[in-house]
């Protein structure tokens, strides 16, 4: 099979059964997408595959073949930071990092269907993440700022 | 001990943006399952479907047939290789029995042998050369199972005529803990005799857990080369592992490197050594290859530990104006199928009185083996089991005189002036003011407002309902022999070029330990954070510290690096004086630059006096080593320290605390509850990235809310355990945190140099108990009375069914 990673080709021989989340992280070698609980439920995984959010544990790799695949190695290039990731710096939305490549994801999704969301639609839009550390205060925050930084808003 | 701040504080108290976040908002951060070794194999671990069985055969023939299998493992090639332990020492240690009063002695193998005593133990381990087999070879193994009766119930497991888990023993108690030693002294009995109440009641607490975001891996490479063993964890005691790798395994210790990766949360359920960390490092070494493991979620759930199942049945005496004048408790643990974690119940009883003071007290504590995953170490582990449990019994207390919730607690609290106070427990508590704590929380959640609301809400048939409550959590765990050292080293350095790199005994999980230490040193030195390289997790380079539990980074890490900075700075004037021509006395530093109190122009960079210390030969005062490196440590001075009553001993460094308030709706027709304002009034001391410590807390309070509301591990009679997915098992998401009126005082303990306490364990305490009370008031037509966690839709509403009355 062959996908389009971050805009470059990868090319394997894959089993029926491989997951796209392990078929990113062990063929394409990109380990920023984490897996937390192989069941779809903690987010961890999420990716943008021909622009909608997935949760690419719940995804075979083969079913994403020919499509293009965008992870969290994918946004900001030669060394920048895309907004997203400068708001969850600046806003401590992170502490142990281990669901931050999903939630940045699951915000990058989010704020190109709804560039000003609510607190509200901030809270449902991301719902499918999970995270065990922060209590999900600062990722708002951390949304909310991405949208101003992203509209050019500040 | 006197409180010695910093030259200039600039650093610490400002919220610094964390330097770890840059790496891993990039998805930079090498976790355990990320990082890339060559020629890696698979572990996958065949687990018991039984709660309770014999093992009669383990067949591996099939799994040794497929091509993909490497090797396969059972107990019988563990027996052969390994030497059993347990318990969480070096062991086995011939001293076993003095280091753990209380425990009973089980030595075993990390698989399962002649029984199973819970569902998910590991039976065997197979061995694969891709990931997606593992599955495959672990359906290969065939094995025979007698199934046993199982108990899952800790007070059906004390009775006679019990299934038992470990014949051997006799029974199924697996800890006791009593105090006093001696049987109750005659001041408790004469309290119960003089008092004007004795307030009895149960309370339970449920079974729930950490659930960090990443599971458990292990990743270990025995290098024939230089015969070190590498293991890969991310354990919360690295040393620890260490030292019981060696002991069970016969590597020498110096030749036993333990790297901890970036690592996906701890909470405590990280701590000291599982099954997989003694196999997966033992099955590198027999077959020298590179291994590892990951685990599913679940495994998780099955295989790292649990906590919080408690039943505590008290009875209080009590003075008409609310005063206790005496406390027993009979707690049993519900402590799974094997015993490692008891410290955790130790600390149950030892933080029973909380920041009250009841000197009048007795303490009967019972682990108890069940065929259910081991108890281990959660977020203030074994003393929020306490909190919750005292903050229980003052609510009770409160109910029975009619007087308000915080009436009794303000009655019962030690008083500022009372500091530092020993409790009947041997607890030192260093500082405080719960009094301001509690004003404050009143008033950052408008206490006056809410009780007219209340009023009118109730007219509009709204069951509205307010709480208060004290969270009391004993940080810097330490002092219990062989066990826990109540200390940690720094390595300070600066290099030729005017580097500072300080080195740790520590890791973290996510508690931004790079960052706040840079901050510290940043200040002792008066140089910018960016120039303090902070380097800890990998045990072959690093100071003989032992790991990041109970926020002993904040109490004994934090403290041993101001320490090294101020050997380090002595030494640095000492240099600086001698090349300037002045005396060290005259010197001070700011801005990287050392200069002349009294001719601010004579003056000598860090960096200058950073050459001469290594490379100026001549430019050198006599009698002093060449060199800028400082090896410091900081014991809490008051660790160990025994206290008034026999047996009793000081096992927490620091006492920091918080009170919750909350203002909670329950909706009678569906028992939901609804919280409309939450409030956390904090206090750890000296605090010294307030943005850090913020994050820290809401994580703790989504943790307690978990707790209190949503997260509970169901066993059914046969020991299966029914949630075992994140769908079953409800962490809170962004739908049921609420915003958090969030606040503090920072009143600095004195047995620390900077006066910081750590911690935001807190934080987890707050959500059950407050919640609790505040429903109890919010139904107090109905006489509701909570009496077990968790708070869920179905009990509620159950009570109020029950209640019988008609609300009016």
């Amino acid at each position: 099979m062959k996908v389009r990673v971050n805009g470059e080709e990868v090319e394997a021989e894959v089993e029926p059964r491989l997951l796209l989340a392990h078929f990113i992280r062990e063929k394409a070698g990109l380990t920023g997408t984490h897996v937390g609980c192989v069941s779809g439920k903690c987010g961890c995984c999420t990716v943008i595959v021909d622009g909608e959010p997935v949760k690419s544990c719940m995804m075979f790799s083969v079913q994403a073949n020919g499509s293009d695949v965008l992870t969290i190695e994918g946004l900001g290039k030669d060394g920048t930071m895309h907004p997203i990731q400068e708001a969850f710096w600046e806003s401590d939305a992170l502490e142990c990092g281990f669901c931050t490549p999903g939630m940045i994801m699951a915000a990058y999704a989010l704020l190109n269907k709804n560039p000003t969301p609510t607190e509200q639609e901030i809270r449902r839009g991301m719902v499918g993440n999970l995270c065990r550390c922060t209590g999900y205060l600062n990722i708002i925050k951390a949304v909310q700022s991405a949208s101003e930084k992203i509209r050019g808003v500040k | 001990m006197q409180q010695l701040l910093p030259l200039k504080k600039k650093w610490v108290g400002t919220g610094v943006k964390r330097r770890e976040s840059k790496r891993l908002v990039r998805g930079e951060g090498a976790y355990g399952d990320d990082i890339k070794v060559s020629n890696l194999h698979y572990i996958g671990i065949v687990r018991s479907p039984h709660a309770h069985a014999r093992i009669l055969n383990v067949d591996t023939s099939a799994a040794e047939k497929m091509p993909e299998e490497v090797a396969v493992f059972t107990a019988k090639d563990l027996k052969k290789d390994m030497k059993p332990g347990g318990h969480m020492l070096p062991y086995p240690a011939p001293d076993a029995k003095e280091w753990l009063p209380g425990t009973r002695l089980l030595w075993r193998y990390p698989l399962a042998g002649a029984k199973t005593h819970y569902v998910g133990e590991a039976v065997a381990i197979v061995v694969c050369k891709d990931m997606y087999s593992i599955e495959d070879a672990i359906e290969a193994v065939g094995v025979e199972y007698e199934v046993l009766p199982a108990v899952v119930d800790a007070e059906q497991a004390m009775k006679p005529g019990s299934p038992l888990l470990y014949e051997e023993l006799g029974d199924n108690i697996s800890y006791t803990f009593r105090y006093p030693e001696e049987g109750e002294d005659d001041e408790l009995k004469a309290a119960f005799k003089s008092a004007d109440k004795v307030v009895r009641g149960r309370f339970k607490q449920h079974r729930h857990t950490g659930t960090p975001m990443e599971t458990r891996n292990v990743t270990a490479n025995y290098d024939t080369h230089n015969e070190t063993l590498t293991v890969w964890e991310g354990t919360q005691n690295p040393n620890f592992l260490r030292m019981q790798l060696t002991k069970v395994l016969g590597i020498p210790e110096a030749k036993i490197r333990i790297i901890v990766p970036n690592t996906g949360g701890g909470f405590g359920i990280r701590c000291f050594g599982y099954d997989e960390s003694f196999l997966i490092p033992y099955v590198a070494y027999k077959i020298r290859k590179p291994v590892r493991w990951t685990e599913n979620r679940m495994e998780h759930f099955l295989a790292t530990g649990h906590a919080r199942e408690q039943i505590h049945d008290y009875e209080a005496a009590v003075k008409k104006d609310g005063t206790i004048i005496g406390l027993r408790d009979r707690i049993i643990v519900d402590g799974g199928a094997v015993n490692v974690y008891w410290a955790s119940w130790r600390s149950t009883a030892f933080n029973l009185p909380g920041p009250y003071k009841i000197q009048n007290l007795s303490v009967d504590l019972y682990g108890v083996f069940t065929n259910k995953t081991p108890y281990w170490s959660y977020r203030a582990f074994g003393k929020l089991d306490a909190d919750v449990a005292m903050e229980r019994i003052i609510d009770h207390v409160a109910r029975e005189l009619t007087l308000s919730p915080i009436q009794v607690r303000v009655r019962n609290f030690v008083k500022k002036h009372e500091f530092p106070y020993e409790t009947a427990t041997g607890a030192v508590l260093d500082s405080g003011d719960y009094d301001v704590a509690v004003e404050r929380a009143l008033k950052l959640i408008d206490y006056d407002k809410f009780r007219e609301e209340q009023t009118e809400l109730r007219k509009g048939g709204r069951y509205v309902g307010f709480g208060l409550v004290m969270c009391f959590e004993p940080t810097g765990a330490g002092g219990i022999v062989g066990v826990r050292p109540g200390y940690e080293p720094v390595r300070f350095s600066m290099t030729p070029t005017g580097d500072i790199i300080i080195e740790t005994g520590s890791c973290s999980q996510g508690q931004a330990h790079e960052t706040t230490l840079a901050q510290v040193v940043a200040d002792e030195l008066s140089v910018d954070p960016d120039r303090v390289v902070v380097l800890e997790n990998d045990t072959m380079y690093h100071p003989y510290g032992f790991g990041a539990y109970s926020s002993r980074f904040s109490i004994n890490t934090v403290p041993a690096a101001v320490v090294a900075a101020r050997k380090a700075k002595e030494k640095i004037f000492q240099i600086a004086g001698f090349k300037l021509g002045l005396e060290p006395l005259d010197l001070t530093v700011e801005d990287g630059v050392v200069f002349s109190k009294k001719n601010p122009e004579r003056r000598i960079t860090l960096s200058e006096v950073a050459r001469v210390a290594y490379l100026g030969a001549d430019e050198f005062p006599p009698g002093i080593e060449p060199g800028l490196e400082v090896l410091a440590y900081f014991k809490g001075p008051t660790i160990g320290k025994k206290g008034k009553r026999k047996g009793t001993l000081n096992i927490f460094s620091t006492y920091p605390y918080a009170v919750h308030a909350a203002i909670v709706e329950v909706h009678v027709d569906t028992g939901k509850i609804d919280i409309r304002k939450y409030a956390a009034f904090h206090d750890c001391g000296t605090v010294i990235n307030p943005k850090v410590i913020e994050t820290e807390h809401m994580g703790s309070i989504a943790q307690g809310l978990g707790g209190a509301l949503y997260e509970e591990l169901v066993y059914d009679k046969d020991g299966q355990l029914l949630t075992t997915t994140f769908m079953d098992y409800h962490i809170p998401t962004f739908l049921e945190m609420p915003n958090v009126l969030f606040d503090h005082t920072e009143t600095p303990s004195p047995f620390t140099p900077l006066g910081t306490k750590g911690g935001s364990e807190t934080g987890t305490v707050g959500p059950p108990i407050v919640i609790a009370q505040a429903v109890e008031d919010a139904l107090s037509q109905f006489n509701i009375v909570i009496t077990e966690t968790p708070l869920t839709m179905d009990r509620i509403w159950a009570k109020i069914k029950g209640a019988g009355t008609k609300p009016h």
